[in-house]
């Protein structure tokens, strides 16, 4: 059993709603390993892109404790977070999300960090993840399911210790959009990442090792599987 | 390294603002250099003159026309400083060709034939090297008028005839044309006017040298550069036209910065999922700043050249003159200003919170 990478415990957020409180996540924990994705569905409104927002250290909640690989990150201070995020979060949002004016192979290199490149090679991973012919292509030029799956390079590209992805296969059929959730999970297994993928795509959740449903504010994990 | 990847990207759009710029750079430096020009046409003849200091009367308050030394003084002045001393009279008048009635705008400058004062001519010879009995070296706009080396003309008050021994370039006095004519030359003038004229100087110019212990009754040491400053309307001019200059360089590069900032706001998501992949705003301020001066310097460069190739093929009476410094400071303060706009579309990213990108819909 791979050790625990990701770990929220008890994380409670609420938003102001016209008079009242909502409340968004109510005590909800979830540990994710090395090697797993975890998928995340519930309707919509439900806190899905929250609780995603929190565990990416983009929004702070109102108690709970985040720790990435044994450091405790929800203590370290807001001007802290990008470098976090940097170093230890990689991101694959509902759209693709490239730079429209960067060739396919410059969407990694440009932001990759020099300490990384003997980690994660960048042509390696268009080749795992068979979009060779879009290295020198501009995101226009490219269908949706290669954008997406050189999003998911990008994610990966300064060796983070978790993946965060939001609804990635929101904008692809269904056929593609199985694709890419293949492809996330490959590439967190094979480099032993902590996945969490929200999602509302019930077609993919069989890829996913295990499911939780958030609903109510409260997280449980499905029984099905 | 992103600056310039996204500026190539866009070529269509980017070069339509820089062309743009350029235009508007060109603008100011050709602006820039006329209001150079024109001022240059009121005290072009004695910023020209070879000396650092001046002695002029008390009475004058830096003014050279309304001064006056007496000869005597030439011999004072010359034992307290170590300067080389030439005398200097300036005169408006009237010109007129043989056989033509039209008079012609003309400021006498006279000065000691061979001294440092004399221009340089770029036609003809020298008031010293002149065998006439009254040489006169003109200025090259009287070229215009058909005037040629070798012509006689006369002064149209006194019908002296002078001998037009060469011509200067670039010789004007209160927007009129300079004729160098020799001290004798101007005291047969005077003399021709008043039989009473005692011989005395509008000023004394004093090439370099020490001029600290000068102590002559009723007269001072004036230095050029303040000589300039009180040529009449000389000032006024000059600062009028500089703050039109200045204006345009502060408002086109604000013109920019608003450009840049429309551009920014375009481009907020864009810098969300940067900054929520953890690029920090140190890399996203160069990317801005990066992007602003390669538009800004390009833009410089360019109508740079092209004010310098405009400025070699105008007509010569076009009161057009840019010394390359001007040239550079202008264009270095519209670089700074246009970086300093910038800040506003940095500041404008930095309110940009990546949480935007996380659940959005796809637009």
């Amino acid at each position: 059993m791979s050790k625990t990478i990701l770990k929220l415990e008890h994380i409670t957020k609420s938003y102001q709603d016209g008079s009242g409180k909502n409340l968004v996540l109510n005590d909800v924990s979830l540990d994710v390993n090395g090697g797993e994705l975890v998928a995340i569905v519930g309707p919509s409104g439900s806190g899905k892109s929250t609780f995603l927002t929190i565990a990416g250290m983009l929004l702070s909640p109102d108690a709970g404790a985040i720790t990435i690989n044994g450091e405790r990150v929800s203590d370290s201070k807001k001007k802290n977070w990008t470098k976090i995020r940097h170093e230890h979060i990689g991101f694959i949002f509902q759209s693709h999300q490239l730079l429209p004016y960067l060739k396919g192979l410059e969407q990694l290199t440009l932001f990759q960090d020099k300490k990384n490149r003997d980690k994660v090679n960048a042509p390696d991973m268009f080749t795992e993840l068979g979009i060779e012919k879009c290295k020198n292509q501009y995101p226009s030029e490219m269908s949706g399911g290669e954008k997406q799956r050189i999003a998911i390079a990008r994610a990966f590209i300064n060796d983070p210790d978790i993946i965060l992805a939001d609804e990635p296969t929101a904008s692809l059929d269904g056929a593609r959009g199985r694709q890419v959730v293949e492809m996330i999970r490959l590439e967190v297994k094979k480099r032993e990442k902590a996945a969490v993928m929200v999602t509302h795509d019930e077609r993919v959740l069989d890829l996913a090792d295990r499911v939780y449903r958030l609903e109510n504010g409260a997280l449980t994990q499905n029984n099905e599987k | 390294m992103l600056a310039w990847k996204e500026l190539f990207y866009g070529k269509k759009k980017y070069l339509l603002i820089e062309l743009l710029i350029t235009l508007l750079i060109f603008m100011v430096l050709f602006l820039s250099g006329l209001a150079e020009g024109l001022g240059r046409a009121v005290v072009a003849g004695i910023d020209n003159l070879d000396a650092a200091y001046f002695l002029l009367s008390d009475s004058a308050e830096d003014i050279i026309t309304v001064s006056n030394v007496s000869a005597d003084t030439y011999g004072q002045l010359s034992s307290q400083t170590d300067g080389e001393l030439a005398a200097l009279d300036i005169q408006r008048m009237y010109l007129c060709r043989q056989n033509d009635d039209e008079k012609l705008n003309i400021v006498y400058f006279a000065i000691e034939p061979g001294s440092f004062l004399e221009p340089k001519t770029i036609e003809g010879v020298s008031l010293s090297e002149s065998d006439a009995e009254n040489p006169i070296l003109l200025d090259d706009d009287f070229m215009l008028e058909g005037i040629k080396v070798g012509d006689t003309v006369l002064d149209s008050s006194t019908d002296i005839a002078f001998t037009v021994a060469g011509f200067v370039k670039d010789e004007m006095y209160g927007h009129v044309s300079i004729g160098f004519i020799s001290i004798d030359t101007y005291t047969k003038l005077r003399t021709e006017l008043n039989p009473m004229y005692q011989q005395e100087y509008h000023a004394i110019a004093i090439k370099d040298g020490n001029v600290d212990g000068v102590q002559i009754e009723d007269a001072q040491i004036v230095s050029k550069a303040d000589i300039i400053q009180n040529v009449p309307s000389y000032t006024a001019e000059h600062m009028t036209i500089t703050m039109i200059v200045w204006v345009l360089i502060i408002v086109s590069a604000a013109i920019i910065g608003i450009f840049y900032y429309i551009l920014t706001l375009q481009k907020r998501r864009q810098f969300g999922v940067m900054k929520a992949i953890g690029v920090g705003m140190g890399r996203l301020s160069g990317i801005v700043i990066g992007q602003v001066c390669i538009i800004a310097v390009c833009g410089a460069v360019i109508a740079g050249l092209l004010t310098f190739g405009m400025a070699a093929a105008l007509p010569e009476t076009m009161p057009f003159y840019l010394k390359i410094g001007n040239a550079l400071l202008v264009m270095a303060a519209f670089i700074f200003i246009s970086i300093v706009s910038s800040l506003i579309s940095i500041w404008n990213i930095s309110k940009v919170d990546p949480i935007t990108v996380i659940g959005g819909t796809d637009e």
